[in-house]
């Protein structure tokens, strides 16, 4: 069981990581389960639908925003910005993609943000085609159909 | 990406400029009506729209654009849109204008900007049926809304 100002997060894959309560609060989610029911404060949360490794990303980062708002001087602004962006940029399309869905369901608003930043920027001036290789997305519109939607629109493409 | 919820993608959607987005619609057959939905701005700006293009075509390429601007107000189903922003140096009809207006205040647009050439034909504004209710309206060559709602 974890201190008294930690709680116990356990992943879907059953790992568990024991972390101070405002790094695991930054996730609104989670914080609303503490708020309500004070056995969650003791016990162990479950997290569900988020694996271990997941878990793990999440709670890295958090652990950074949630130590730079208490304190600007050990980690200032600059330090945080390059933080988020080595952060995204390691990531794996899966990682993400694991990672959005994660943050959305556990409503880490700051992290939800960054990620979708990154994803508006990987599909930023490309064109449909590129954006199927990108990431994977199969083009199941009929020749006919690509060809209607062109039509209706030649003023965007 | 398939596997991340519509809400995400639209969130993603928001983020991009609204040509980016509207351009997302030939990707698949899910992303094709995602645009609809977008909160944030919907910049309809024709000169970045068709980059700069001083041919004979550009006339064509205005109504078509203008076509443009009538699907996006017609086919948007978000309940609200931050800032509308309609751009074309090209005469309107009154019933276009009419059409823009009604939109910018269905979606209670923050921001409402419509920019139409000089000599422009303004739709009837002495009828204020045409419009719906409360819109203090000032004729230019600019037409611009702040504080809608």
């Amino acid at each position: 069981m974890a201190s008294k100002g930690n709680l116990t997060l356990k992943s879907c894959n059953g790992k568990e990581f024991i972390v101070e309560e405002k790094v695991a609060v930054m996730s609104t989610t989670i914080k609303n389960m503490v708020d309500v029911d004070d056995s969650f404060a003791q016990g162990v949360i479950p997290i569900i639908g988020v694996d271990g490794k997941i878990l793990a990303k999440l709670i890295e980062y958090c652990k950074e925003h949630a130590e730079a708002d208490e304190d600007e001087e050990v980690k200032s602004e600059e330090y945080l910005k390059k933080f988020d962006e080595k952060f995204v940029d390691e990531l794996n399309l899966n990682d993400l993609y694991d990672l959005l869905k994660a943050s959305n369901y556990l409503e880490i608003t700051k992290l939800l943000n960054l990620l979708c930043q990154k994803v508006a920027s990987m599909i930023k001036g490309k064109k449909p085609e590129e954006i199927r290789r990108i990431f994977n997305i199969k083009n199941d519109f009929t020749p006919e159909e690509e060809e209607e939607i062109n039509r209706q629109n030649p003023w965007a493409f | 990406m398939d596997r991340l919820p519509d809400e995400i993608l639209m969130v993603i959607l928001s983020r991009l400029t609204f040509k980016d987005a509207f351009r997302t619609s030939v990707v698949s057959r899910r992303w094709r009506y995602l645009w609809r939905f977008i909160s944030g701005i919907i910049e309809l700006d024709f000169d970045q729209w068709i980059g700069n293009c001083h041919s004979p075509r550009r006339y064509n390429k205005a109504v078509s654009f203008l076509s443009g601007v009538d699907q996006v107000v017609k086919l948007h189903q978000g309940l609200s849109v931050d800032k509308f922003i309609v751009r074309c140096v090209h005469n309107y009809s009154p019933d276009r204008i009419c059409r823009c207006i009604r939109f910018a205040m269905q979606k209670e647009v923050r921001v409402f900007e419509l920019n139409m050439p000089p000599f422009q034909n303004f739709p009837d504004l002495e009828n204020p049926r045409k419009l719906s209710s409360g819109v203090n309206f000032s004729f230019g060559m600019f037409l611009s809304y702040r504080s809608l709602s």
